[in-house]
């Protein structure tokens, strides 16, 4: 179930911060694992990661990892965004919902006229001084 | 409780929208004080009212960049105002004005306050591009899990009109129309930002900013001030001044932060949808009563989409009913008559208080060449981040 790595020779201006629920989905993201919190309560699936549930009183989550297959919802891409994102020109993003009915932002790496509600898949973007999230389409076979 | 009172907006005063702020340490600057101070006794003075009567004073949470803090305690005393009522600095995005209008309108209606100032400045464009954008980023998305993918906040509206277009199968061009209607409209507003005659071409012509929407269908930054006097109804007609009433008030937050963990049609903004519900009941009015609206509407994706959302258009249908004029003046039902966001200008928290003078201007048959004829009952629609919340006012003339 290993995501994909791609590696990028810059630095990410931006660093997500790791917190005492967040540190195990960007340790197992480094390793290529894309990991949800599953409600130990009720069941339902939290992401982004969090300390309660936005359903039922239960705190406690375990943890599932996914195959990080899903659909692609809209793209855009970003012509005037922060300076430091701008180094090498303008930036396209998506939104992706996962085969588990989650949806997240990711970094697009590919085609930026990709026709929405097409197969992708998560990659792991590894920069020098650390790991996003992206997506693209799911190759051919 | 005693009954909730009606309440009136009796006076208004406004600075246009545009690039005015200064730069800290010019002999030649305005600061807050000298901006915002004349425009509250314009405000006062065309209520009639002197403002030792002024009970309470909400302010809008002034912009990053200005450098007093304590706002709202220092501008009150720096106002000369002594408030029994409240005084308060009121923010949540886009919905800020409004819901600093809505803390005037309910101490003047529980009777904690006879006379209220709605007032605020922003300054925006005296702030470095970097610094906007950091912030802006910040304020639209998870600070870990989206803001280092870089989303400002246009790049939301973005996704809704690709993903609309994609739906649809209305064209970019088609969408376009919002940024042309609304410069037709501008050009008679003497408080617009920018006033040119606007062709199509030229707004297809432009640079792409966040894709689908180039320079032209998205909102330029601005600076703003402006204060509006609210009263109780029955002080407004003992006044025998002109004024318009508050009729009805609707509010919703749908539980999302641009997107939420699960999936949702992203461009059916049912906030605006029961909002709009709520004020309409509030009012004892139906959608076909209402005249004309002014909706918070950054982009021209925006307003299509809350045109829909609260039923002014069909669905599919809000970008080709302006391509039709349909909400233009003198159309169905004309919206933004002031040039919204795009052509009247856009001082985000501001914004709100902006849309409410329109309104305000249309209702009392003051607005000339874009007049709405015989405009009785009109609404306004504010909005935080990509619609999750909307709040909505619906405001009466003299009959």
């Amino acid at each position: 179930m290993t995501l994909p790595i791609i590696y990028i020779d810059a630095e990410l201006p931006s660093m997500p911060r790791s917190s005492r629920t967040t540190q195990p989905f960007w340790q197992a993201l480094a390793e290529g694992r894309f990991l949800l919190q599953q409600c130990k309560g009720c069941g339902s699936l939290r992401f982004p990661p969090g300390a309660i549930c936005q359903s039922c009183p239960e705190g406690e989550a375990k943890w599932i990892e996914v195959c990080g297959k899903g659909t692609l919802y809209a793209l855009t891409t970003v012509h005037v965004g922060p300076p430091p994102l701008m180094r090498d020109g303008p930036y396209t993003r998506a939104i992706v919902d996962l085969n588990e009915g989650v949806r997240l932002i990711a970094e697009w790496h590919g085609d930026p006229e990709t026709p929405f509600d097409a197969a992708v898949e998560l990659i792991v973007s590894r920069y020098n001084n650390g790991c996003l999230f992206g997506a693209r389409s799911v190759p051919s076979k | 409780m005693p009954a909730l009172r009606k309440v009136a907006i009796v006076g208004a005063a406004a600075k246009p929208p545009g690039r005015w702020a200064p730069i800290e340490h010019d002999g030649d600057a305005l600061f807050e004080l000298d901006v915002l101070g004349p425009l509250v006794i314009q405000a006062l003075a065309e209520a009639g009212l002197d403002r030792s009567a002024v009970d309470t004073a909400a302010f809008v949470t002034p912009s990053p960049s200005t450098r007093q803090l304590g706002f709202s305690t220092y501008m009150a005393a720096r106002l000369g105002l002594r408030c029994k009522g409240s005084v308060s600095e009121v923010s949540a995005l886009g919905v800020s004005g409004g819901l600093a209008f809505d803390q005037a309108l309910a101490d003047i209606a529980l009777g904690r306050a006879d006379a209220a100032l709605v007032l605020g400045i922003s300054y925006q464009t005296n702030a470095p591009l970097p610094l906007i954008m950091d912030n802006s980023v910040r304020a639209v998305g998870d600070v870990d899990f989206q803001s280092p993918f870089g989303l400002t906040p246009i790049s939301w509206y973005a996704f809704d009109a690709a993903r609309y277009m994609h739906e649809t199968g209305v064209t970019r061009e088609q969408i376009a129309q919002v940024a042309v209607k609304s410069r037709s409209h501008a050009i008679t507003n003497e408080l617009a930002q920018f006033r040119k005659p606007l062709t199509l071409e030229e707004v297809l012509a432009q640079r792409m900013i966040v894709s689908p929407l180039g320079l032209f269908e998205v909102p330029s930054v601005a600076d703003g001030a402006i204060c509006l006097v609210l009263t109780s109804e029955d002080a407004a007609r003992a006044s025998g001044k002109p004024y318009v009433t508050i009729t009805g008030r609707g509010y919703y937050h749908e539980g999302y932060h641009q997107i939420g963990g699960r999936p949702h049609d992203m461009t059916a903004f049912p906030a605006a949808t029961l909002a709009a519900r709520a004020a309409l009941d509030d009012a004892g009015l139906s959608l076909g009563d209402i005249n004309l609206a002014e909706l918070y509407a950054p982009c021209t994706i925006t307003e299509v989409l809350v045109s829909e959302a609260i039923g002014f258009c069909e669905q599919g249908k809000g970008a080709l009913d302006v391509v039709t004029g349909a909400t233009s003046v003198g159309g169905r039902i004309p919206i933004n008559t002031s040039g919204g966001c795009l052509s009247r200008g856009h001082p985000p928290s501001l914004t709100a208080l902006y849309g409410m003078l329109e309104l305000r201007q249309q209702l009392l048959g003051r607005c000339g060449e874009r007049q709405v004829k015989d405009a009785r009952l009109a609404m306004h629609c504010c909005e935080l981040g990509n619609y999750n919340a909307a709040l909505i006012h619906v405001l009466e003339g003299p009959q």
